[in-house]
């Protein structure tokens, strides 16, 4: 059930806990890509470096990259973490956080973070992993659309994502947080709608592959997926393997990249994500996604853990004042494709883990 | 004053020095020890403090080793105490009209995060300023015993309330950013 792939194997490893998203890829000869990071609901350890022990692989060789799509909460558990543990491999992140602001804030708001979870923390925790590398260190490397991020033998791994304007966009909203620092220190809430999520472009020999990310849907041609659709450097081959952005949301959908940048029923995957009692992707969402392509997975499906059993005053104290508790769902959500990367291309081989369903059925177990 | 033979983990107080601003005549305050562990191995470490006495509010005292025979004035604390039965670290990510919502970390026992949804009259007028996405708080639940001998069960929220940024933090903040920038060879 757990093995490592072979090395002419190409594996896109998706993990989603129903809050939190994590994608490993194998590229052959062991070299492998960690896309964001989350962490596992049992141990609180990274899942990447969780899943890449279990298999017997070692992170400080084998990680080529670790890439941080953006600075989402949910997208960067524990990913210090595995910047710590993957010791020759490269960071990459937006283009927009490069900017002495972010920096800046980084250092400003870490120490007022929420204790134990935050965005920002993971972020400090990275650049200081980053920064103690000392002789062996690798500066990071900055996604913009377009942009090569790494390469080797057949593969290569680009960034479609995020666009120029997008960039400044960005830029100027860290400018404005850290200039209007005013009040109480309080965390920091990353920005919605994201404009700036990396969406990668994989190519192993003839085999494609497009991980959306956070990305979302603008409607300014300049920034969003309107801009990926209509960059005038599609790559030429289409994907056979789509992971779809923004947890499967009207928000982050494009008809145009469906006809565009992927082939007829492409595999598809998407990671659930919950908050506040609200469920994504909606049902219609899983209606407009299966009417794409019949070979679409979730990582989780939408079925709410039993509440936590706590002291009966507590429970009462809970009750009285009005408030209610819930807790985040979780599994340890594993789809895993698997696929030849030499000869003629064959089709994906889909396993699915720990709670993982085809997407018709992350509804059904309510 | 009682002659005491103290034993390991007993409770003791003290009477303090008298101060000026001192509590009432007829209720004096008592600061509370515990005779440490530097000075007696338990045999079993979970008999050292309960919850409660872990809960209490109190000073410690340092006993001198030989001084296990003490001369103190015995008498019951006069202070109201909490025991707490749950805590949570709270991160508001939504603010509604009569509620907000919150991430929950349990601080009392490890487990999954959960999302809660309290009402807004919980919090205290004075921290009503703070309830905005990305306050931090703490929230407790438990019993206060009362000098008295009542007790009640009490919630309470409290938002993390840290000064305003200044100009020398926000320098000092850049400074560090541009050390850890050159440090990482960011260019």
């Amino acid at each position: 059930m757990y093995a490592a792939p072979d090395p002419d194997e190409i594996e896109v490893s998706v993990f989603g806990p129903s809050y939190g998203e994590c994608i490993l890829l194998h590229l052959g000869e062991n070299n492998w890509l960690v896309v964001d990071s989350c962490l596992d609901p049992d141990s609180q350890e990274p899942v990447p470096l969780v899943y890449l022990r279990r298999i017997g692989v070692d992170p400080a060789q084998a990680v080529k990259q670790v890439i941080a799509t953006h600075w989402h909460d949910d997208h960067i558990g524990g990913l210090g973490q595995v910047v710590e543990a993957c010791t020759s491999a490269e960071f990459v992140c937006s283009d927009a956080l490069k900017t002495e602001e972010f920096l800046t804030l980084v250092q400003a708001v870490h120490p007022h973070a929420m204790m134990r979870r935050s965005g920002v923390r993971e972020f400090h925790t990275v650049l200081m992993s980053l920064a103690g590398r000392g002789a062996r260190r690798l500066a990071p490397k900055f996604a913009i659309a377009d942009r090569m991020l790494w390469q080797s033998g057949r593969c290569s791994v680009c960034a479609l994502s995020p666009s120029d304007a997008a960039v400044l966009l960005a830029r100027r909203e860290i400018a404005d947080r850290l200039t209007n620092q005013t009040g109480t220190k309080k965390g920091l809430v990353a920005p919605s709608p994201n404009h700036n999520s990396v969406v990668l472009w994989i190519a192993v020999g003839e085999v494609s592959i497009l991980l959306g990310a956070d990305l979302e849907e603008t409607g300014n041609p300049g920034t969003g997926w309107s801009e990926v659709a209509h960059s005038r450097y599609h790559p030429s081959q289409k994907a056979s393997l789509f992971k779809i952005p923004h947890h499967g949301s009207s928000s982050a959908d494009n008809p145009q990249v469906w006809t565009d940048l992927l082939e007829p029923n492409p595999f598809a995957a998407l990671t659930p994500w919950t908050l506040g009692g609200a469920f994504l992707p909606t049902r219609r969402d899983v209606d407009r996604i299966c009417s794409r392509t019949d070979r679409a997975y979730a990582t989780a499906t939408n079925r709410q853990p039993g509440s936590r059993r706590r002291a009966r005053g507590v429970e009462r104290t809970i009750s009285e004042i009005g408030a209610t508790l819930r807790p985040v769902p979780y599994s340890r959500g594993h789809v895993r494709f698997r696929t030849q990367s030499l000869g003629v291309p064959t089709e994906w081989q889909v396993d699915l883990f720990e709670g993982a369903v085809p997407l018709r059925q992350v509804y059904l177990s309510r | 004053m009682n002659a005491l033979l103290l034993q390991r983990s007993d409770t003791f107080y003290i009477d303090p020095q008298p101060k000026s601003e001192g509590p009432q005549q007829n209720e004096p305050l008592y600061y509370k020890g515990e005779i440490k562990t530097d000075f007696f191995q338990p045999d079993d470490e979970s008999g050292l403090k309960s919850e409660e006495e872990e809960n209490t509010v109190h000073s410690q005292f340092r006993v001198p080793r030989p001084s296990v025979l003490l001369l103190l004035k015995i008498t019951p604390s006069k202070q109201n105490h909490f025991i707490s039965l749950q805590k949570w670290e709270g991160i508001v990510f939504k603010v509604k009209k009569e509620v907000f919502l919150a991430k929950l970390v349990d601080l009392t026992q490890e487990g999954p995060d959960e999302e809660a949804e309290i009402p807004i009259e919980e919090v205290s007028e004075d921290d009503l300023d703070l309830l905005q996405p990305g306050a931090v708080f703490y929230w407790n639940i438990g019993y206060l015993n009362s000098h008295r001998g009542q007790r009640l069960r009490t919630s309470g929220i409290r938002f993390r309330r840290l000064p305003a940024w200044t100009e020398e933090e926000l320098h000092k903040a850049r400074s560090e950013a541009m050390r850890i920038r050159d440090l990482m060879g960011w260019k």
